[in-house]
């Protein structure tokens, strides 16, 4: 029983977590994977759209039921729904309020009392993908984006894109007929699919062998109780962190693989599909910048069909109502509902105090980085950069605060209301409500000044 | 001439009397460690367990030599043991209050009394429940990272099912099981039927650790929902431990030496073991508490058993089972007195983020045994 060295650490991850998660991690998505490049070859050859749409919609089924079994009809029906509500009202003039309504009732209803939480949670990804693209569709009719209305042959291949409809993320109507008249394979586009892959596996051994480990196996700090109990709150976040990121990259490569996310550069493809940029999560510049790098397509997603639709309501109802949709997308559980409008508040004070600051110093400080061209006086000053490090630690404690609560007793236990609400309550209190109070802290101070 | 015998004869006397004093000593060496809970918190030892130079205080001289030589060699373990200890000690004080004998611990070096000296059901629910909360306890702080000769365990992998499974960091109860039969049963010395009883004991408190062991899991999917998982192994709260044996306590059985009686031959040819004393009785299994004396009422005071009587314990008045005043109080009677407690009460939560709570004073109706 002799002392363990880092080294002897590394190889025991390596043996022990890294080759069988690799191993059995693709195990499982090959066929996902296997269905995507069945998917993007039949897009290379000559066939008519609507049988393309058709093979779509049978690889969308197929992955569908590879994953969830019968709880996939659940997806299925949503996707039906959704295009008998577009068909019924196809000659008004606001689809989309009336598209996201059905679609607000029917989860509403679905997690309820129809189908019970364990199912629930593990279709809601898919579900939240199947309602943002038929809501994003409806708007997009509505504005004139799509001119024609879709076939139901159409519509249901792109609702079910094989390459989007079990991992995410939300990808466009235009990009989807843009993927089935497909682009030639080249190595930009295996490149692109073996980066995210690799980044993916990474992402997912950081989540599952290294996160937990963080502190004090790797980073030797210890302290008292209450430091320790934000250590812990760091590692449950970080490891809520890398397996988003896992996920995301996994998506990035279906997608890339079923020929889908690339943009055209004169006669140049360049498949450039992000969904998450960890890094700006990590080292964040501010709590805006993480929520947008958190999931690219849906804060495009939301901005483009929540927050732009909210806006004559005004900016601060207008960014409520937008945390409110996603919270409402990721289903109605308390943790998620409370964690969401957390991060509205907080985006909100941080954006205000920052331009407030930024006007009165005249300096690059805002939340978001400078356009290069912008009239402030300061901004390569040390004590600049100065209060941007303040502003991005305080960005990582609010995020740590946040991830605290997606430990692993949040996995295993029975998903009930009563639980996630004493849970969440629990958590925040250990940590002693401390980043809502240096939230109102901010904002009082924003008031002041 | 003579007085040389006679000086032999005294010596022989010495040397049986000095025998038969180490006899009782080793009898009272079992289950000895238990004293470093007090002596470590005393002490304040803990603050820095890492350091060696600690673990050859001498106020660890409760431990054996091989005992001090694997907390040597397993810098941090000290803790673990010592939480371990605190566990299963606070355990079996709630799986028996309602009980005669309520798991009286004291802050001398002999923490459960002269009750470990026995061999009575009571004397194995205590052996089984702190070698289970040393194994507990490590297996925990290997995952955790805080025993620097262990790590998690990432050899339990569960089968790959429709969702993924494979290894995250499981807690590792494979270390905490040898090193609990290294250092718990190293302090049991002989070959008697008591030292078969309390290794078969702290073995069946390990074992309850091991096998109720579970699954935990991570989700992994869009926003936290639960497309695809990756678990590991957890251990049991060790409540769930207490309850397990609190139940094996119920069901005890007695044993004797097996072979009893047979020629030497044989009872050397088959390994010691222990067999049911009613022999139509199946044979204890592994994760049976054994025990092989009838236990004392403990219902009065006896400083020679070491039991502290039940005179002065609050009863319920209403309860015709154990904790009942009939049963508890042996018969003896009750005495009723009424006593103010104060306690909190409308407890209000306010936004954001804190309760207040008024203080409520209520009589309650107490009973003691007399």
């Amino acid at each position: 029983m002799a002392s363990f060295s880092t080294w002897e650490l590394l190889q025991e991850l390596a043996v022990g977590c890294v080759f069988p998660a690799a191993q059995q991690g693709f195990d499982q998505v090959w066929q996902l994977l296997f269905v995507c490049l069945l998917y993007r070859l039949l897009c290379r050859t000559g066939l008519p759209p609507s049988v393309k749409h058709l093979c779509s919609l049978i690889a969308g089924v197929y992955a569908l039921y590879q994953f969830f079994e019968l709880h996939m009809m659940w997806v299925v029906l949503l996707s039906v729904l959704c295009y008998l509500t577009l068909f019924l009202v196809c000659y008004s003039k606001s689809r989309g309020t009336f598209l996201s309504l059905a679609v607000l009732i029917y989860l509403l209803v679905g997690e309820l009392h129809l189908v019970d939480a364990a199912t629930w949670l593990k279709i809601r990804g898919s579900q939240m993908v199947v309602a943002m693209k038929a809501i994003s569709l409806a708007f997009d009719l509505d504005r004139g984006v799509v001119s024609a209305f879709p076939s139901p042959l159409e519509f249901m291949g792109y609702i079910l894109f094989v390459g989007t409809v079990i991992f995410g993320p939300w990808i466009s109507f235009a990009s989807y007929k843009d993927a089935m008249e497909s682009r030639k394979l080249k190595f930009s586009w295996f490149a692109k699919i073996s980066g995210s892959w690799v980044k993916c596996q990474l992402c997912l051994v950081v989540s599952t062998c290294i996160a937990p480990y963080l502190f004090p196996y790797l980073i030797p700090v210890e302290g008292g109780e209450s430091l320790d109990r934000w250590l812990d709150a760091y590692e449950n976040a970080v490891s809520f962190h890398y397996s988003h990121y896992f996920v995301s990259f996994l998506s990035e490569t279906t997608t890339t693989l079923a020929g889908a996310g690339f943009t055209d550069h004169k006669d140049n493809v360049k498949w450039d599909v992000t969904v998450a940029n960890p890094v700006n999560v990590e080292l964040p510049r501010s709590m805006v910048e993480v929520v947008t790098s958190w999931n690219v397509p849906m804060s495009r997603w939301l901005n483009t069909y929540v927050f732009k639709n909210a806006l004559r309501m005004g900016t601060f109802p207008a960014i409520l109502v937008t945390y409110t949709a996603s919270a409402l997308l990721h289903g109605l559980s308390f943790h998620l509902g409370a964690v969401l409008l957390s991060l509205g508040f907080i985006t909100y004070v941080e954006h205000v105090l920052r331009k407030r600051l930024a006007a009165i110093f005249s300096a690059c400080i805002l939340s978001k980085s400078c356009p290069s061209d912008c009239n402030h006086q300061n901004k390569k000053t040390l004590w600049v950069y100065g209060i941007n490090l303040t502003f991005s630690v305080l960005a990582i404690f609010h995020l740590t605060y946040l991830g605290s609560l997606f430990d692993s007793d949040m996995d295993n236990m029975d998903p009930g209301e009563g639980f996630l609400a004493s849970h969440t309550i629990q958590k925040w209190s250990e940590l002693s409500w401390l980043s809502h109070k240096v939230m109102i802290g901010c904002f009082v101070f924003y008031w002041l000044i | 001439m003579r007085i040389l015998a006679l000086l032999l004869g005294v010596k022989a006397a010495c040397i049986l009397l000095v025998s038969s004093l180490s006899g009782t000593g080793a009898v009272n060496n079992s289950g000895r460690w238990w004293g470093i809970v007090n002596v470590a918190s005393s002490a304040n030892l803990l603050t820095n367990s890492k350091n060696v130079q600690l673990v050859l205080d001498p106020s660890l001289a409760l431990l054996s030599r091989r005992q001090r030589r694997l907390i040597r060699q397993n810098p941090g373990i000290l803790h673990a043991i010592v939480a371990g200890l605190h566990a299963a000690m606070k355990e079996c004080k709630w799986q028996f209050r309602n009980r005669r004998w309520n798991c009286p611990t004291t802050h001398s070096p002999t923490v459960f009394g002269k009750i470990v000296n026995r061999g009575c059901r009571e004397t194995a629910f205590v052996f089984a429940i702190t070698s289970a909360g040393v194994t507990h306890a490590v297996a925990r702080s290997c995952s955790e990272g805080a025993i620097e000769s262990c790590t998690c365990d990432y050899r339990r992998r569960g089968p790959g099912g429709p969702d993924w499974h494979w290894g995250g960091c499981s807690d590792n109860v494979d270390f905490g099981r040898v090193f609990g039969r290294e250092f718990v049963d190293s302090s049991e010395r002989g070959r008697d039927l008591r030292y078969l009883t309390n290794l078969h004991n702290n073995e069946a408190g390990r074992l309850t650790v091991s096998t109720e062991m579970r699954q935990e899991c991570k989700c992994h999917g869009m926003s936290g929902s639960c497309t695809i998982r990756t678990c590991w192994m957890r251990l049991p709260s060790f409540r769930t431990v207490g309850d397990f044996l609190k139940d094996r306590f119920d069901g005890a059985s007695r044993v004797v030496y097996a072979n009893k009686g047979s020629n030497r031959a044989s009872h050397r040819a088959e390994p010691r073991h222990l067999e049911p004393e009613n022999p139509t009785h199946k044979p204890p299994s592994a994760r049976d508490l054994v025990y092989f004396e009838k236990s004392p009422n403990f219902c009065s005071h006896n400083g020679k058993m070491g039991t502290h009587g039940t005179s002065g314990r609050t009863c319920n008045s209403s309860s015709p089972g154990l904790d009942g005043c009939e049963l508890l109080c042996c018969g003896r009677g009750y005495k009723t007195r009424m006593e103010k407690v104060t306690e909190r009460c409308h407890c209000t939560f306010h936004w954001c983020c804190h309760v207040s709570c008024l203080n409520c004073t209520s009589t309650q109706t107490l009973h003691q045994c007399l």
